[in-house]
């Protein structure tokens, strides 16, 4: 397990000792609270209950100013650094996509996002509650030190048992049903997704049951694995109640014939007092783990070498034309491509087709540097690609994402990116050559309407129209289109793509690949790889015998 | 919101064993709770008067044992209840996507349901496992404390009836005057943390345009503006808890003094003015805890709430209207919704009892649409759908269907022809893959949606899979994929073989098809 990724610095020090200092003035107003009681029934003059009168309010007004305090300075120090890990974590993913993180990469990235939090809450809901049970137990203990000092020894001994027991107990569940619980919960998650994937088919063959009784089968071990983990830590959570009774017995056994009443009160009242400290140590222990799982997540990232390396001194990029010779490369978790060639360069077009799994989107992703060949010669403008700039060859060569992101802002900003000095003017230019003039001209604010999360909502077709734009805004040599049709409607699908083809059919047109699993536009293209050798990932001795056919 | 949705209680059902046990528990721990302070106070009492405290020690530390029992079994119960309402609550989320028609189902997205089926339910856990046990705790134990006072000094119950709805009363003026604010920095919050999350995943697309250096100076400056906000919405959080308990504490001090007081002028017994004093600030916790995890659980109060209007919504679609006869369309217009224009229609259809019937029509003419008005899948909004069965699930298993991009099951070969006669024997398996030329071991297991195997085997696959179905219908819609010429041929001859037995619904887009057709309905 890796340490905290969240040091302890002077502000979260503080932080905890208002909290040991909040926690210890609980337990001083129930400890005093029952010596006044005791003491006024021994009827002395009011005056001498006035200290203890004043020290209960002072108590009783203390705990929750203090708590306030420490929850605003422990969760300040929380959020700072979760600024500073944030742009951390992110930097250390840059290089990694989206070449070293597969095909479900959008998975992977939301959860670095949630194991970022999870860090980040460690401090608050785990080190707090365990650094506040050891304080407030030491500085309980010097108190009533002051009183009988042997009694301080009942206060350590019991709480740490009640605390420690606690956090062990807590740990060892979490140790044994933590890994199974998170086995599991990914497992429901990829039959649910499963099941929603395939919701027409599985209705036409009434296959739905089937289905869902996989889906079932998943959740009753998930179940099983949060039941193991839910008695662990309702032990856990129980001990430090079962433990107050017999230490408090304890202290009333040792003290009764060594201490006034009231101060006998006052000793016996405290292990109960101090339930409250030791209670969310078990909570805390369980989260450890979860935390430290994420922070475990969180450092493989860092270990990973990026799928592409800048070379240490880049060229400048040549010419624009695209050479691949007997070129494989796979992602982190697919098989890979089968060996290809192709050429292309400006105003020409090359069509890719193969069933999915044969590696039309990995052949993109080399196209584009979000991954390096394994096997095979790329060259751009007569230059072998490594010893080019990712951001250079990414400056010729455009791809059109089959999932292209849309962010929370304006539509503007989210065209813009892709070339950001262009003017507002430009960037409708390219929407409209998107065939996006008549949705642009309906929208509440035109070019400012806010998209992406929460906003107005953007069906599938606009969504890859919108990437068009950008490709269409950055104006590259040699256009990369992954599906470009796939989420629009028949009669849009044709006019896009007669656009797209007699873009390069202009002087200054880009090259085109093509990659579709329709006709649409085949009949057009001036070479066709096919990828779909049907053995072609079955059968080395396909890869071995050389690329893949050129059908025309 | 109310403390407990009744949209909830029905989808509680399922766990209504464990969720008894939980609200038995929370009721016992109350008992318990009011048990121990006059456990406490006998001890204490019989220790400062040198008597024998043998017998409340025992009392005392049976009562903790008690506590601590019923903790652990309030907190297995409550987690074996959330375990089984979430697995309900998740199929429930399946069956009615399941359920929905194809335009209902595309205005869900398919991430959008899986967040709910996946973290929604599994927001239900804390609602379950901490929010209900508070609910009773809230709802018995104040009232219980305040009964248990009454029985020992009417005085101090009369305080604590009268303090104690302070708590939710100012619980409802905090909020009340600081609603807008918190709600303004709630929407500011939004905006700010949803930036981390926007960045990282549209990081492939930031790549791709070289933009993702860029980001990261702007991750940590808008962090810190996040935090700025986070901060006002946390301090005003925090300081409303702060004055709840300020409200308690002075009210518990309250009853204090004035038991310390009588307790001094002799009014009043040591044993009791302990237990009063010890009693009093249970009857102020419970209120407060129930405000804290009703936070905690609203999430998955959410989730509830999602999920009843998902089932509303599926009641009201799975009706999708078909009426019983010989097979056919009357009149049939699809519209999809917010189109001035039907997609397709209005049109009229009788399908023969065998015989190959074609749809034919330029790309984007409905063909495909009718095909799924056909098998009942979308609304239509005019005319009828004729099916010859009594019902819509009943005429579906008359039908053997192969999608424009053949769908294959993430299972072995086996398992994908059987789908739709789980009975085949294994040679009626082997005849159909000879048949349609395919040779595939029938064991091989097939990765996630067919990867491994080419357009035309794919095809071949799904023709296979028709053919040992053996149902009175087929239905297909052409593959579009690139087939090679021998897969076209099996597709022909099998398509006008199986015509001769049984009908046969083709939407082509192959001339040689269109030839081949018994009848010819052009769009």
């Amino acid at each position: 397990m890796s340490a905290p990724s969240v040091r302890i610095g002077w502000r979260a020090a503080g932080g905890i000792a208002l909290g040991v200092l909040a926690a210890t003035s609980g337990v001083a107003l129930t400890a005093t609270a029952g010596w006044l009681i005791v003491r006024a029934s021994e009827h002395p003059p009011v005056l001498m209950l006035m200290v203890a009168i004043v020290g209960v309010r002072a108590f009783g007004l203390a705990r929750p100013v203090l708590r306030y305090a420490e929850r605003l300075i422990t969760h300040d120090v929380a959020l700072r650094a979760l600024a500073e890990r944030r742009a951390r974590v992110y930097d250390a993913l840059v290089p990694l996509v989206p070449g070293r993180l597969g095909r479900r990469r959008g998975d992977v990235l939301a959860s670095v996002v949630d194991d970022v939090d999870a860090e980040v809450d460690e401090l608050v809901r785990v080190r707090v509650p365990l650094y506040v049970w050891l304080g407030t137990t030491v500085l309980t203990a010097l108190a009533v030190a002051a009183f009988w000092p042997p009694a301080a020894i009942v206060v350590l001994a019991a709480s740490l048992a009640s605390g420690g027991v606690a956090w062990t107990v807590g740990r060892l569940g979490s140790r044994r049903f933590g890994p199974e619980r998170i086995a599991a919960r990914a497992e429901v998650s990829s039959r649910v997704l499963a099941v929603l994937d395939d919701a027409r088919p599985l209705v036409r063959w009434q296959a739905e049951e089937a289905a869902l009784s996989r889906v079932a089968a998943a959740d009753a071990e998930l179940a099983r694995a949060t039941r193991g983990a839910a008695w662990w830590l309702a032990v856990a959570r129980a001990w430090p109640i079962l433990l107050a009774g017999f230490a408090m017995v304890w202290m009333a056994a040792l003290a009764h014939d060594h201490v006034s009443g009231p101060v006998l009160a006052l000793l016996v009242l405290v292990p109960l007092a101090l339930v409250d400290v030791a209670a969310p140590v078990a909570d805390a222990a369980v989260l450890r783990h979860e935390t430290a799982a994420a922070t475990d997540r969180l450092d493989a990232f860092a270990e990973l070498d990026p799928a592409v390396l800048d070379p240490s001194s880049p060229q400048p990029v040549g010419g624009p034309e695209i050479d691949l010779t007997d070129v494989t490369a796979a992602w982190a978790d697919s098989p890979s491509m089968p060996a290809t060639s192709l050429s292309v360069s400006p105003g020409r077009a090359v069509g890719i087709v193969g069933p999915s799994g044969s590696g039309k989107s990995t052949l993109a992703a080399v196209l584009v540097r979000f991954l390096a060949p394994t096997s095979g010669r790329h060259l751009l403008g007569g230059d072998d690609v490594g010893r080019l700039r990712a951001d250079d060859v990414r400056s010729r060569v455009g791809l059109l994402d089959d999932d292209p992101y849309l962010f929370g802002t304006t539509l503007v900003e989210n065209v813009r990116l892709a070339r950001p000095d262009a003017t507002d003017a430009e960037v409708e230019r390219a929407l409209r050559k998107a065939h996006l003039g008549d949705w642009l001209d309906a929208l509440p604010a035109g070019l400012h309407t806010r998209i992406g999360d929460g906003a107005a909502s953007v069906s599938g077709g606009e969504r890859a129209r919108i990437g068009l734009a950008r490709l269409l805004l950055a104006e590259h040599d040699v256009l990369v289109l992954d599906e470009p049709t796939a989420h629009l409607d028949s009669p849009t699908a044709r006019a896009v793509t007669d656009d797209l083809l007699a873009l390069r059919d202009r002087p200054d047109g880009p090259g085109l690949v093509w990659i579709t699993h329709t006709e649409h536009g085949l009949d057009r293209m001036d070479d066709v790889v096919d990828l779909g050798r049907p053995a072609a990932n079955a059968d080395p001795s396909a890869i071995a015998d050389g690329s893949a056919s050129m059908v025309r | 919101m109310r403390p407990l949705d009744p949209r909830v209680v029905p989808h509680l059902r399922p766990a209504r064993g464990q969720i008894g046990v939980v609200l038995g528990a929370s009721v016992l721990t109350a008992v318990l709770v009011v048990a121990q302070a006059f456990a406490i106070a006998a001890l204490i009492t019989a220790l400062v008067g040198h008597d024998s405290w043998r017998t409340p020690a025992i009392v005392l530390i049976a009562v903790l044992v008690a506590r601590a029992l019923t903790s652990a079994i309030t907190d297995v119960a409550a987690a074996a209840a959330a375990t089984r309402v979430g697995g309900r609550l998740r199929l429930s989320v399946l069956r009615a996507a399941l359920d929905l028609d194809a335009t209902a189902l595309a205005g869900h997205r398919v991430g959008e349901l899986g967040l709910l089926a996946t973290r929604g339910v599994a927001a239900v856990e804390p609602y379950l496992t901490r929010y209900l046990p508070a609910l009773v705790l809230g709802a018995v134990l104040p009232l219980l404390t305040l009964a248990a006072i009454a029985t020992q000094d009417l005085l101090a119950a009369l305080i604590v009836l009268l303090t104690l709805p302070l708590v939710p009363v100012f619980a409802a003026l905090i909020g009340v005057s600081t609603r807008e604010r918190v709600d303004r920095q709630w929407r500011l919050l939004g905006q700010l943390s949803g930036h981390f999350v926007d960045v990282v995943r549209g990081l492939p697309t930031l790549v791709a345009h070289r933009r993702a250096r860029a980001q990261s100076e702007r991750i940590t400056e808008i962090t810190h503006r996040y935090r700025k906000a986070n901060t006002d919405v946390l301090r005003l959080a925090f300081a409303s808890s702060a004055a709840l308990e300020l409200v308690a504490t002075l009210s518990v001090a309250l009853v204090a003094v004035t038991v310390g007081l009588r307790l001094a002028a002799d009014g009043l017994g040591l044993e009791t003015a302990l237990v009063v004093l010890l009693l009093a600030p249970e009857a102020y916790w419970p209120l407060r805890r129930v405000g804290a995890e009703f936070h905690a659980a609203a999430e998955g109060a959410t989730t509830f709430e999602a999920v009843h209007e998902l089932l509303t919504e599926a009641a009201g679609t799975a009706s999708t209207s078909v009426v019983p006869g010989p097979a056919g369309l009357d009149g049939v217009e699809v519209t999809w919704p917010g189109q001035p224009r039907p997609a397709v229609g209005p049109i009229d259809l009788d399908l023969p009892e065998r015989g190959l019937v074609v749809l034919s029509g330029p790309s984007g003419s409905g063909k495909s649409t009718l095909l799924a008005a056909l098998l009942g899948e979308v609304p239509v909004s005019a005319g009828e759908v004729r099916v010859p069965a009594p019902e819509l699930a009943a005429w579906r298993s008359d039908v053997a269907a192969v999608e424009q991009r053949p769908w294959l099951l993430d299972g072995t070969v086996a398992e994908n022809l059987r789908l739709g006669r789980p009975d085949a024997p294994d040679a009626r398996l082997t005849d159909a893959l000879r048949e349609v030329g395919l040779d595939l071991d029938l064991d091989r297991a097939l990765g996630e949606d067919g990867a491994g195997l080419s357009a035309g085997q794919r095809a071949r696959l799904a023709l296979a899979r028709v053919l040992v179905a053996d149902r009175p219908f087929v239905v297909l819609d052409e593959p579009t994929a690139h087939l090679d010429a021998a897969t076209e041929a099996v597709l022909l001859r099998v398509l006008t073989e199986q015509a001769r037995e049984r009908c046969v619904v083709v939407v082509a887009h192959r001339p040689a098809v269109v030839e081949a057709a018994d009848r010819l309905v052009t769009l």
